[in-house]
């Protein structure tokens, strides 16, 4: 390619980004800030798990029958450690997104999606299987709810900017 | 710099999230072992007659102090049935009451367990306890439940529900939580081998056989 050729007209997959909204940049900080309780979260339980300490739940009393159940770890690894990760994930895209990485938005939808599956499943278990609720695992689900109606209000928002205007 | 700055953010949150992690790992208190002088020596002396299954002269003694209601006792309750049956005349097994506060049904169960010792029976209602832990449980009414099963084991009914109540039960749950306090326990089940405080947690049939080998090694 010479100097003076003019230069490739973008393709579809290379169009620059549009900057994200106020609102989506606003809504991208808060589920990073979500994050950061999660995984603050999910710490003090791996770290529990591993020490074998018991968890003092405040407003329960079923702690130590869901933390020391089966479902707590998978083989050897704590199901905490799953949620650090998860959280740790969800902080950064959602950072990344926030400073306008279109394909971090993307896999932000997929991995809070799937996040909120795992939490309805344990949900599930807590409440069908073992007959005991966890404080913590309950401020997780908790926090995953609100991590899944940011993503929602984030979709609805790239959807309605999407759309082409009447003009 | 903005193209890197979210890469800074991420890898200084990750950096503070591990060392949060690992501080909160090296800091939680582990209570000192307690200096051995001996089987099931040091403390302060729990109730007696003891509820001791296999010979007092076993070379290795298990000391266990448990309560009924807790989830990690009860997955231990196999583990050292099991031990039992393997290791024979060879081990004993000692049951300390410690029914945490935190656990409703614990002290109930505890007072049902000790007045079924008080005919004789304690192990059979601790073994029916531990098996049915998921029923008695879930029942509205626990003393109801322990009532039914002191029938099941064919107990004196009327003794039982007066032990139950009564002051003997009470001193020796007291007297157990008495040597729990100078052992400064924290946690159930608080398990000691030939006096040597078992640590790992959770404790397996692995770990638990592993320990109990070690002694009959230290005695050869």
């Amino acid at each position: 390619m010479r100097a003076t050729d003019p230069p490739p007209a973008p393709s579809p997959g290379n169009l620059p980004s549009p900057p994200n909204s106020r609102a989506e940049l606003i809504l991208f900080i808060l589920a990073a800030l979500v994050a950061l309780l999660g995984l603050a979260d999910s710490i003090y339980l791996t770290v529990h798990h591993l020490t074998g300490q018991d968890v003092d739940c405040v407003a329960s009393t079923g702690c130590e029958t869901v933390l020391t159940s089966s479902y707590s770890a998978l083989g050897k690894i704590p199901l905490a450690a799953f949620g650090f990760a998860g959280y740790f994930a969800v902080f950064s895209l959602a950072t990344l997104a926030a400073f306008d990485r279109r394909w971090a938005r993307r896999l932000f939808f997929v991995l809070v999606a799937v996040m909120l599956a795992v939490t309805c499943w344990l949900l599930y278990v807590q409440a069908f299987v073992l007959h005991a609720f966890c404080d913590f695992c309950l401020l997780s689900a908790a926090l995953t709810t609100i991590l899944s109606a940011v993503a929602l209000a984030l979709f609805i928002i790239q959807k309605k900017s999407a759309r082409p205007s009447p003009n | 710099m903005k193209r890197y700055l979210p890469y800074a953010i991420i890898v200084a949150v990750f950096l503070i999230a591990t060392g949060a992690g690992v501080a909160l790992y090296q800091n939680h208190e582990e209570p000192p072992p307690p200096p051995r002088t001996g089987k099931l020596a040091y403390g302060k002396p729990a109730a007696e007659p003891a509820h001791v299954r296999g010979p007092a002269k076993a070379p290795v003694a298990v000391e266990e102090f448990g309560d009924f209601e807790c989830v990690p006792c009860s997955l231990l309750y196999p583990i050292l049935k099991k031990a039992e049956e393997d290791y024979g005349e060879r081990l004993s097994v000692t049951f300390r009451e410690y029914p945490l506060p935190k656990h409703t049904h614990a002290n109930m169960a505890a007072r049902a367990a000790e007045a079924a010792g008080l005919q004789g029976r304690f192990w059979e209602m601790h073994d029916l306890l531990y098996e049915d832990r998921l029923h008695w449980l879930k029942e509205a009414d626990t003393r109801a439940a322990m009532v039914s099963y002191a029938s099941t084991l064919g107990l004196d009914k009327v003794r039982f529900q007066k032990d139950l109540d009564g002051e003997e039960v009470t001193q020796r749950i007291a007297t157990d939580g008495e040597r729990v306090k100078s052992l400064e326990l924290d946690r159930t089940p608080s398990v000691f081998i030939n006096g040597d405080r078992f640590t790992p947690r959770p404790i397996t049939t692995e770990n638990l056989r592993a320990a109990i080998d070690a002694e009959f090694g230290k005695s050869k």
